[in-house]
């Protein structure tokens, strides 16, 4: 038995070995694709694209579901986005608050017969209004059916070929799209999706719907999703699309071909991670026309979004998020070291199943084999200790490197700013990493369902301006 | 003893990493504030300088070799204009700075310096630079070439055009969109070596085609009557990106010239030509081709139903077509029409709005 529970809290003590190892290789690869995006974005000449008229024109979704709190201040924030050619479309996905009258007084939109193509299947559509100042803003007024739904009706109403699909809570730099569209112009024909960095809005200073300075959050639970979006949008995300291995484009920031989004039926609605369902769903698509084509992942196009400040709220997250990492790794199980499909089918995807899937498992595993192993003698107390450490310390190193890759944009300006992350770095594993694979473990084990649009109260954009503003 | 080994190295890189993470923070944050003070202080003393009409005596031999200061100078040159631009010019002259930025151009500094360096030779290179910049033209990195096409350009040499687009015929698609930009950077002088060379390489290998095509949506740019001729001509040929970039380019140009070679493309093969063709001909502002551009609401594809829809909005005459579209036994011509009135706000109260599925060719 001993000898048993001390092979398995070997093997599992390795895992985490090799999960950062790998973690690292990310780090470097990324490393290269972070400095490739810097020169480009210092040097390629970006305002030539506002200017010119090959720039493909977008049309940004905005889902919406009671934000009365920062409705208009966010498509304020998406009005003033440069880019020659841009059409707001605002779906109110059966708000219980203010959402649609406050967005109808707010753009003095008129009820407008406005007809559209559902070629994606929808709840119904009661009402469209429409403006045309200060840019093409149109609202979708239809029957709760939850963010996938809000997004499909949003998509059959865009009249542009690429859409942007973004959360209503978001503040979206003013250069994000015109740098995730340069990803577009540079391969027209084969450039299907690409993805922005999200970052966690908590703590910044914003005035006029914009970040004026980014500072990190005073919670030790913000402080630790600022760290972990790092690692996440920093050091994993731009390693992947150079591989084109992508398995997931955020859905607070991404820009998609519209027919591709078409042509694999829209999003799925009710799924809980419909954003990672619909990257995969794309890549399956195009792997199976055997038509070429890339999903890039733009580390500078960047979306600032409110993050859960309290533990309840992010234990609901974080279960909902790992449901819907469960039903797409069910649904896309052929994927998993398939050949044909490419690099996702080889890395992209078996990564997420074996470090992402089943990491919470072999981490609750490791919290009772090699325990049990040590008071029985199966493990030797300093080589399990040591390989504690070392899965430890390269843990911290991988965040170190995330952090040092992040250090290139600068946002956090004080060093004061700097060494809160740093303590993060250690102190996340004095509980809060056990608690989210308690979380997760928890989503495995099934309970009641989270809701459709998430259950996090929100400041809004527009609040957090003026509380900030008052102090 | 290797595990030992492995904790012992892994302990030490993660001491190393927090050091130098936090040293990096802070030498980050010093050269910011360093950087802020010069940029200040570079600004007020050309600021001072611009307005006294005064040029330095003794100006610090290190102000031309800092970037700050180019930056300054490049800020200046862009917000003024006539007699403080040439004072600006002459000082940009007597400090030295363009020869400077010359040096850091070439191939031995590492890439950013270099880039950075190209940046601003670009904004403030002088006709004798011509020769260096067309020599970067040359060059192996991108980003260079793009810049340097565009310094050529802010100088208006035009003996450089065919260069350019020499250099477009053998880079990427991206590149080469970017350079046709970079040859609308030049005024209407450009018109005639563009034409030109369009006709030189009419009968050019594949390389050239889609170059010519770049070069035709630069004559739209440049929106000159003298291009119409080849324009019109490219619109009649076989090749498809020429039919496509003829007819973007003679709407753009908007003369009555063109009138009957883009109401016979209405007619081509390809949905992308017509689709352009119709939105060229309601640049012209005739209400006589609103019946020709009416026909095609019933196009098998969308994009090309939407422009005639658009089209007609915009046209004299135009919205009769559209009401008299929404009759049409062909649902999709009154689709394209109903879609159009509601956006102008004159469809009529009770009309049904809902689309018909899918699009005739599958594909929008």
């Amino acid at each position: 038995m001993s000898r048993i529970l001390g092979v398995v809290g070997t093997v599992v003590l390795c895992y985490f070995v090799v999960l950062q190892l790998y973690m690292l290789t990310l780090a470097a690869i990324a490393a290269t694709a972070l400095y490739k995006e810097r020169m480009l974005e210092r040097f390629g000449r970006l305002d030539d694209m506002l200017a010119s008229d090959i720039s493909p024109p977008v049309s940004v979704i905005v889902p919406a579901y009671n934000e009365e709190a920062g409705i208009v201040e966010s498509v304020r924030s998406i009005a003033m986005i440069s880019y020659p050619r841009v059409e707001v479309v605002i779906v109110n996905d059966g708000s219980r608050d203010g959402t649609l009258q406050k967005l109808i007084a707010s753009f003095k939109l008129e009820p407008v017969p406005l007809p559209f193509r559902a070629n994606l299947r929808t709840s119904l559509v009661r009402q469209v209004y429409h403006t045309r100042r200060p840019i093409s803003i149109t609202v979708v007024d239809k029957v709760n059916g939850g963010r996938a739904d809000a997004i499909n009706a949003g998509i059959n109403v865009a009249r542009y070929p690429y859409v942007m699909i973004t959360d209503a809570d978001v503040l979206i730099d003013g250069t994000a799209l015109v740098k995730a569209m340069r990803h577009v112009a540079e391969d027209r024909h084969r450039t299907v999706a690409v993805g922005g960095n999200v970052r966690p809005l908590n703590g910044c200073v914003v005035k006029y719907g914009h970040i004026v300075e980014a500072k990190v959050p005073r919670t030790w639970i913000e402080r630790w999703q600022v760290l972990e979006y790092v690692r996440s949008f920093i050091s994993a995300r731009p390693a992947w699309s150079a591989m084109n291995a992508l398995p997931l484009i955020s859905g607070a920031f991404g820009i998609f071909l519209r027919q591709a989004v078409v042509e694999v039926g829209g999003l799925t609605s009710g799924h809980m991670g419909e954003d990672m369902d619909l990257t995969m769903r794309i890549h399956r698509h195009y792997r199976k026309l055997g038509r070429p084509y890339r999903m890039v992942y733009a580390p500078s196009a960047v979306v600032w979004t409110e993050v859960p400040s309290t533990r309840a709220v992010l234990r609901r997250q974080r279960i909902r998020w790992h449901r819907g990492l469960m039903t797409a790794i069910r649904d896309f199980r052929s994927s998993f070291f398939n050949p044909r499909h490419g690099s996702i089918g080889m890395i992209g995807w078996p990564a997420m199943v074996l470090f992402e899937y089943l990491a919470p498992i072999i981490e609750a595993a490791g919290y009772i084999i090699v325990p049990l192993g040590l008071i029985l003698g199966g493990i030797d107390p300093i080589s399990a200790l040591l390989l504690l450490l070392v899965a430890l310390l390269a843990g911290a190193l991988t965040s170190l490197a995330a952090l040092m890759l992040d250090e290139r944009y600068g946002y956090f300006n004080e060093p004061l700013e700097a060494l809160k992350l740093l303590t993060m770095v250690f102190v996340e594993n004095l509980g809060l990493r056990q608690q989210t694979v308690w979380w997760r473990i928890r989503a495995m084990i099934g309970g009641k369902s989270t809701q459709a649009w998430g259950d996090m109260q929100r400041r809004g954009v527009g609040n957090l301006d003026r509380k900030q503003s008052a102090a | 003893m290797g595990l030992s080994l492995v904790t012992t190295v892994l302990a030490l890189a993660t001491v190393v990493a927090s050091v130098a993470l936090i040293s990096v923070k802070l030498a980050h944050r010093i050269m910011l504030k360093g950087r802020g003070v010069r940029s200040a202080h570079y600004i007020a003393a050309l600021g001072e300088m611009i307005s006294r009409k005064l040029l330095p005596t003794d100006t610090p031999g290190q102000w031309a070799e800092d970037p700050l200061f180019g930056d300054a100078v490049i800020e200046y040159r862009h917000l003024l204009s006539g007699e403080e631009r040439e004072f600006v010019d002459h000082l940009i002259a007597e400090v030295g700075i363009v020869d400077v930025l010359q040096r850091r151009a070439r191939r031995r500094w590492p890439r950013a310096v270099r880039l950075r360096a190209i940046a601003a030779l670009v904004e403030l290179a002088g006709p004798d630079q011509v020769p260096f910049l067309r020599f970067l033209l040359g060059d192996s990195n991108d980003y260079v070439r793009s810049h340097a096409a565009h310094g050529l350009a802010r100088l208006g040499d035009v003996a450089s055009i065919p260069l350019i687009l020499d250099l477009a015929t053998r880079v990427r698609p991206w590149e080469a969109a970017r350079l046709a930009d970079a040859l609308a950077s030049f005024d209407r002088r450009a018109v005639r070596p563009i034409n030109q060379w369009i006709l030189e390489h009419w009968h050019g290998d594949e390389s050239h085609v889609e170059t010519v095509g770049q070069a035709a949506r630069v004559l739209g740019l440049l929106g000159e009557t003298s291009a119409e001729t080849t324009l019109i001509e490219m619109l009649e040929t076989d090749r498809l990106g020429w039919r496509v970039a003829a007819a973007s380019a003679l709407g753009r140009i908007a003369s009555d010239t063109s009138r009957g070679a883009l109401l016979k493309a209405l007619g081509d093969d390809s949905w992308e030509v017509r689709a352009r063709a119709v939105r060229a001909l309601a640049s012209l502002a005739d209400g006589s081709v609103a019946p020709a551009i009416s026909e095609l609401l019933s196009d098998p594809q969308w994009w090309v139903r939407q422009n005639a829809a658009e089209s007609l909005g915009e046209l004299p005459g135009g919205v009769a077509q559209l009401q008299k579209a929404l009759s049409s036994e062909d649902r999709f011509a009154a689709d394209a029409a109903r879609n159009q009135l509601a956006e102008l706000r004159l469809l009529p109260a009770g009309t049904d709005t809902a689309l018909a599925v899918g699009s005739r060719e599958g594909s929008e």
